[in-house]
């Protein structure tokens, strides 16, 4: 005991604590506040348990929002020595909720690895869980029960009740998007009609007190279910004989927009890519005509797996 | 490839997708495949307007500097890229007692080359584990000369 009494309110200028974990292999707690200097956001502070003066703020992420049902969990791999910090909460306004994931093992400014976004009404109450066998992070509401692979393998295959095969992919499958190691991904899946997976680099601006964590926008792509139809499509390319026979099929499409989406059951490529290696599909596919399904937010041709 | 690439400069016209070309540039040169659209676009050429980069200067002179570092950490390197007292930021200029003419003052506009970062290159990098700071060589199966 050192006898020191400290308020951490006034120590850090933070108010509104949302919840604390306490990490017993290094002694450290993880704090989650909503406010810093009278400003609202999603704040999260490492503090020594023996020297509450030996702080660091994780994130300073002043987006003005009120955050509730929070959860905190430390995610542990040994053979690694990776240690992640996994904080999930629901936000004001926008109706959604986060799962954040940030790599606590190192002493680097940026951390976040993951964020995932989905749809929680902020009337409504919500609890997050982390399961300890596969890594799976459950998200339970009223809708029901929302499960995240937060764990390193890639796809795991799974039967629903109906005897369907399902394949559950991991958050770190969609690592290959990034154009380097420091860019963390944004699973935006507010709205499940547009899946979108957005590349962006967290950064720090300013010093000391003013500092705060910002984000720069690289790249999104949209993730897309495939129909029925769009999967006959694929067949039938991946059965013809010849390659005059790809091109026709592609040539007879009048809106080619399933070449341009991307899918999960493509490894999160799209049909353009795959088909890269015939000229006379290319011109087709890229020519100006169809302008309006091209965007520079929604790069075509970006990191893939093939 | 052609087509890809004029699709490319007119679409993704960002140094994003200068990380597609990292590995397979100079098969395209092999190749006789037409890249001067691409070399002519914003691809290779990141033109950046950074806070933490002084936006203004009394320096008129055009600079050619050389950056080893992370391009993501670019915010951070400054004065590592302009370590001259004559390239101190005119907020700075004050408080270092540093005398420089500043009646006249010009906007500065910085672009950085990112061809270099397709041959084999120096790249600088500090491990986020230990702060060790090593120099490695990238890309060694890419020759630009071969």
């Amino acid at each position: 005991m050192t006898a020191k009494e400290v308020d951490i309110n006034d120590e850090y200028q933070i108010a509104s604590i949302k919840s604390v974990i306490y990490d017993q292999e290094e002694k450290f707690y993880y704090i989650l506040s909503n406010k810093f200097e009278e400003k609202l956001g999603f704040f999260v502070i490492k503090v020594s348990e023996k020297d509450p003066s030996d702080k660091r703020f994780l994130i300073k992420w002043k987006n003005k929002l009120d955050i509730g049902d929070p959860n905190m969990f430390i995610l542990r791999n040994y053979e690694s020595k990776l240690k992640e910090l996994i904080v999930s909460y629901k936000t004001i306004y926008i109706n959604t909720y986060n799962v954040i994931c940030m790599d606590v093992s190192v002493e680097d400014d940026q951390l976040m690895i993951f964020r995932h976004e989905s749809f929680q009404l902020w009337e409504s109450e919500c609890m997050g869980l982390l399961l300890a066998e596969n890594k799976d992070f459950i998200h339970l509401s009223k809708a029901g029960m929302h499960v995240l692979s937060l764990g390193s393998q890639e796809q795991r295959a799974i039967k629903d009740i109906n005897g369907a095969d399902r394949m559950i992919h991991s958050l770190e499958s969609c690592n290959f998007l990034k154009v380097d190691r420091n860019n963390y991904l944004v699973f935006e899946c507010s709205k499940p009609d547009s899946r979108a997976v957005s590349v962006q680099q967290e950064y720090s601006k300013g010093d000391g007190a003013g500092e705060e964590t910002l984000f720069q926008h690289l790249l999104s792509v949209k993730l897309c279910e495939v129909t029925l139809r769009e999967l006959l499509l694929f067949n039938s390319l991946y059965v013809c004989k010849t390659l005059s026979e790809i091109i026709d099929i592609v040539n007879d499409q009048p809106d080619p927009q399933v070449f341009y989406k991307s899918f999960l059951e493509l490894n999160g490529t799209n049909m353009v890519s795959i088909l890269s290696f015939d000229s006379r599909s290319m011109s087709y596919l890229l020519s100006d005509q169809f302008a309006q399904h091209f965007s520079k937010e929604y790069p075509l041709f970006y990191r893939n797996k093939i | 490839m052609q087509i890809i690439i004029e699709y490319i400069v007119k679409y993704q016209d960002d140094f994003v997708s200068s990380f597609l070309f990292q590995k397979n540039f100079p098969t395209l040169l092999e190749k006789g495949i037409e890249v001067k659209k691409l070399l002519d676009s914003h691809v290779f050429n990141y033109e950046f307007d950074l806070d933490e980069w002084p936006s203004t200067h009394n320096n008129p002179q055009e600079e050619l500097r050389p950056f080893n570092q992370n391009l993501f950490l670019l915010r951070q390197h400054y004065k590592t890229v302009f370590p001259e007292d004559e390239f101190i930021p005119l907020d700075e200029q004050k408080t270092t007692g540093v005398k420089v003419d500043n009646s006249k003052v010009y906007k500065i506009k910085y672009s950085l080359n990112l061809l270099p970062s397709i041959g084999t290159y120096l790249h600088k990098e500090t491990d986020p584990y230990t702060k060790q700071e090593t120099s490695c060589l990238k890309n060694e199966d890419i020759n630009l000369l071969a």
